[in-house]
């Protein structure tokens, strides 16, 4: 977006982490981490940012206007540490996205005073004895006479003791269908008697978030707390999803954009058998790789992002598979990336212990709000109406891929259910494919045309389904679908971005293609051809482009802005 | 400096039991869950996509556990060629179960996570203290790298008609090893690896029992899939030439050589037993020689179709164990009946 360079912005404030003195650098984010408890100088730093202003639409008064540059704009907190971004108020935005989505106008404008006070609001929707599998929660709410009656715990929520209000999933119906939940916003001054708060969970990464549990059995609220009709808490929440589902993992980028940057210090000054480790060809390939995986992920976000924005009647399996995939990127180019820290790696203190915090930290965001399995299950229940209405050549609106250009203002209200019209991202890909001219390199096309016989094969696949194949009943291969639709679309984004034109990329080296190519090969291994390993040039083109946005501190993704300066 | 790095050969290869113990006990947990756990209305043991994981995390254990003993074995009966052994076992043994464990905490889900989560935390702690076998007495790197250097022989002597009576020793389980002489460890293998170059032999072996038993016809398709890409593979280390700055390539090399290991031990390992154990579930007809095959081809980027029926026997056999890791172990002839637990 052309006003805005938050990004930027907060990059500044937070400064240089490697720098010893910084009070918000690396050293200060590991002592905190061992103390358990969020670093003092960088909360403080983020409430002068206002940090929650991010997270409150400007029609309410906050910054927040499209959800492409919500991801990015905290991504320079995640670089540093991702138990600030999840502790400071990452939950304040998932429990507020609901109420902006499905609350009244009084309920909404409470609730953006709030945060613009820089207050907490705690997400508990979670009990640990059901996970994912929402409609079977066991907390219980009683509507009777302008009050509402709880009884229950909500599990491992994050700030639910520090924060003002709450936003409380809970049963208002006997069966578990869809209409068996509500949800309410409570301020907590409003709860009487004061509900009791269950020990601090501990956990191996995120290890300075308060993850707690609140127990609200006998406890009473007004009814008015209520969000929506009684008996919506699934619409509702699925809608927000939709948000939320491509905001954090797109926030959750930063942890490996610094992984990168880690792991090329360390490989340049690290010394074996008298070379560096990064002479070693195998090491580099492990860069390269990672960079591209990053570049992928990034392409994924950032397009569901916009294509939210164009269309926000997409359907919950788009950003169902961001959160599928992004996490599963991160995860795996990380692993790869510890592997090249040898036994540094289990070394608590010097410059690059901090990789080790963010290898904890980062398999929390994969599981935290809806786990992999959970993501699969709403892209399958979505994929034959895909496949019978959506999946046919139909070029993206120029601002889809067009990092310049102006999206229209997010309207959270027309967030739909059910998608299946249109698939912007599905449709982008047949058409790019059935335009690419002469100019597109060889090599490209042919794995461009790959992607789309891939497509056309899941969807025979999907219309020839079984219906016990769209729910938790699904067979393997039911499940294998939604994967494969997830690293389709990633296709798709990248081919997208990459035809329009990615600035940094080409301006500096002139090569173009080395990263369509590298991203194209290693999405194709994870629909089954090939492993992914990236041809010896390929590696040594992207190596010299990730080693150059190193040296001058320039981020790993899509938009290599300034970092760590 | 000599002895230390001939010590690493027997360390290195012992190192995979620790793997197998994490292995075991991440399985015994996962497994213990599966069958608590209800979602959706069933328990996860119900669900379709919860039992490919854990019938995978099977397969991942039977591997290990194939290419451990015929490792293990292989200091008594083929100590010239530890140099290879040893580092094609610690690297596969821990990377494998880090991803058997990972698989295991995605059913677990957000307990894995929680120091005091499932089973006060027990899964957590073991997934952590696991991660660092991989990396202490020679991590990933180094031992791709000494598989790198020693790819030239392996080659070389893939042609070479193994010693039968030899590979009679190393696999038949029932037969004593000789005596452990180490005099005769190496650092480098003059041999190459002969359980490697075995693969041919064997899978002749498997075709001929094959022809008077049809049960076993996909074992010997799978095994035969496995024989072709070898012969492929074998053909490109010709063109490998040793070089001072190592490509990724190379390396790529390294690990596929591992894998062919295991498969070729895996399927020597129950060629020269299963006669003992035709009546146990397991070994019958080939189902965990199945269950290993099919792992190794797709990690090698041929992954062959999922067997359902398979997937049933073998989560079927772990469950009626006592222990379920137990179940799993290819020492034991008859699985121990599950009563007491």
């Amino acid at each position: 977006m052309s006003n805005s360079n938050g990004e930027e912005d907060l990059e500044r404030l937070f400064g240089d982490p490697f720098d010893d003195h910084n009070p918000v650098g690396f050293r200060a984010v590991l002592a905190a981490d061992s103390a358990r408890r969020l670093p003092a100088a960088g909360e403080r730093l983020l409430d002068e940012w206002n940090c929650n202003a991010e997270f409150v639409p400007v029609a309410l008064g906050g910054r927040w206007r499209d959800v492409d540059e919500l991801g990015r704009r905290l991504r320079p907190v995640f670089r540093r540490d991702a138990a600030l971004g999840l502790g400071y108020g990452v939950t304040s935005l998932m429990a507020a996205v609901n109420v902006w989505t499905a609350g009244s106008a009084a309920q909404q404008d409470w609730l953006s005073g709030e945060l613009l006070q820089r207050r907490r609001t705690a997400v508990a929707f979670h009990e640990l004895a059901h996970g994912n599998d929402l409609l079977r929660n066991d907390c219980t709410a009683r509507i009777t006479d302008g009050q509402v009656i709880f009884r229950g715990r909500k599990e491992v929520i994050n700030n639910v003791e520090r924060a003002e209000s709450v936003l409380l999933l809970a049963r208002t119906g006997e069966d578990t269908g869809g209409r068996s939940q509500s949800l309410f916003l409570i301020d907590k001054k409003e709860l009487s008697p004061h509900p009791g708060y269950l020990p601090r969970w501990a956990t191996t990464g995120m290890r300075a978030c308060e993850l707690g549990g609140i127990d609200v059995t006998g406890c009473q609220a007004p009814a008015a707390t209520l969000v929506g009709l009684p008996g919506t808490a699934a619409e509702t929440a699925m809608r927000a999803f939709q948000i939320t589902r491509v905001a954090l993992p797109s926030m959750a980028l930063g942890i490996l954009d610094t992984a990168l940057h880690l792991a090329y210090r360390f490989a340049v000054a690290r010394q074996v058998y008298g070379q560096s480790v990064s002479d070693l060809p195998v090491v580099r390939a492990t860069l390269a790789a990672a960079f591209v995986d990053l570049l992928t992920a990034d392409c994924l976000a950032t397009a569901a992002a916009r294509a939210l924005q164009l269309d926000p009647r997409p359907g919950a399996g788009l950003a169902a598979a961001v959160k599928y995939l992004v996490p599963q990127l991160l995860d795996e180019a990380m692993r790869a990336l510890s592997l090249v820290f040898g036994s540094t790696f289990y070394i608590n203190e010097g410059p690059y212990a901090v990789f080790e915090k963010f290898y904890r930290d980062l398999p929390l965001v994969s599981v935290g709000h809806a786990g992999p399995t959970a993501c699969l299950l709403t892209i399958i229940a979505e994929l034959p109406v895909l496949a019978k209405r959506a999946w046919r050549a139909d070029p993206a609106p120029a601002a889809l891929f067009d990092l310049a250009a102006d999206l229209p203002a997010l309207d959270l209200t027309r967030l739909a259910l059910l998608g299946g019209r249109r698939d912007l991202l599905a449709s982008s890909l047949l058409a790019d494919i059935a335009t690419a001219d002469a100019r597109t390199p060889v090599r490209v096309l042919e794995l461009m045309t790959n992607m789309g016989d891939q497509l056309s094969m899941l969807g025979r696949q999907c219309l020839a389904a079984a219906p016990v194949e769209r729910g938790p009943a699904a067979s393997a291969a039911g499940f294998q679908a939604g994967e494969r639709y997830a690293v389709l679309l990633a296709a798709a984004a990248c081919i997208g971005f990459w035809r329009h034109g990615i600035p940094l990329i080409t301006d500096q080296t002139g090569d173009d293609t080395a990263w369509i190519q590298a991203a194209l090969l290693r999405l194709q291994a994870r629909l089954g051809g090939g492993d992914g390993a990236l041809p010896e040039l390929l590696a040594e083109t992207l190596f010299g482009q990730l080693e150059r946005r190193v040296l001058q501190r320039r981020s790993g993704g899509l938009r290599p802005t300034a970092i760590f300066r | 400096l000599e002895t230390v790095l001939k010590s690493l050969l027997l360390t290195r290869t012992l190192c995979s039991s620790l793997s197998l113990g994490a292995g075991a006990h991440a399985l015994e947990l996962g497994l213990d869950f599966a069958g608590d756990r209800h979602l959706y209305g069933r328990s996860l043991l119900e669900l379709p996509r919860a039992r490919a994981v854990l019938a995978d995390v099977c397969a991942e254990y039977l591997l290990v556990q194939a290419l451990s003993l015929v490792g293990v074995r292989s200091i008594h009966t083929l100590t010239g060629e530890m140099s290879l052994t040893s580092a094609a076992i610690k690297y596969l043994a821990p990377t494998r179960t880090d991803r058997l464990i990972s698989n295991v905490g995605q059913v677990l889900g957000a307990r894995a996570l929680l120091v005091d989560g499932h089973a006060c935390g027990q899964f957590e702690k073991l997934a952590r203290d696991h991660r660092i076998v991989g990396i202490f007495d020679g991590n990933t790197h180094v031992n791709l790298h000494a598989i790198v250097n020693e790819l030239p022989t392996v080659a070389r002597r893939a042609g070479r008609k193994p010693d039968a009576d030899a590979l009679t020793e190393l696999f038949d389980l029932h037969r004593p090893v000789p005596a452990f002489d180490p005099q005769r460890l190496s650092l480098l293998s003059r041999t190459g690896s002969s359980v490697f170059a075995a693969l041919p032999e064997l899978v002749r072996w498997l075709q001929s029992l094959g022809r008077h038993r049809p049960e076993l016809a996909e074992a010997t398709a799978l095994a035969e899939r496995l024989r072709q890409h070898q012969d492929s593979f074998v053909t490109g280390l010709a063109g490998h030439r040793p070089a001072r700055v190592v490509p990724a390539a190379a390396f790529r090399a390294a690990e596929n050589f591992t894998w062919y290991l295991a498969g070729s031990a895996a399927l020597g390992l129950w060629l020269g037993n299963h006669e003992r154990h035709d009546t146990a579930p397991l070994w019958r007809e080939g189902l965990w020689l199945r269950a290993v095959l099919r792992r190794v081809l797709t990690a090698l980027g041929q992954p062959p179709p999922r067997s359902l029926t398979d997937d049933d026997t073998v989560l079927a056999t772990v469950l009626d164990g006592h222990r379920y890791a137990a179940a799993l172990s290819l020492l034991t002839s008859s699985p121990t009946q599950r009563g007491t637990r």
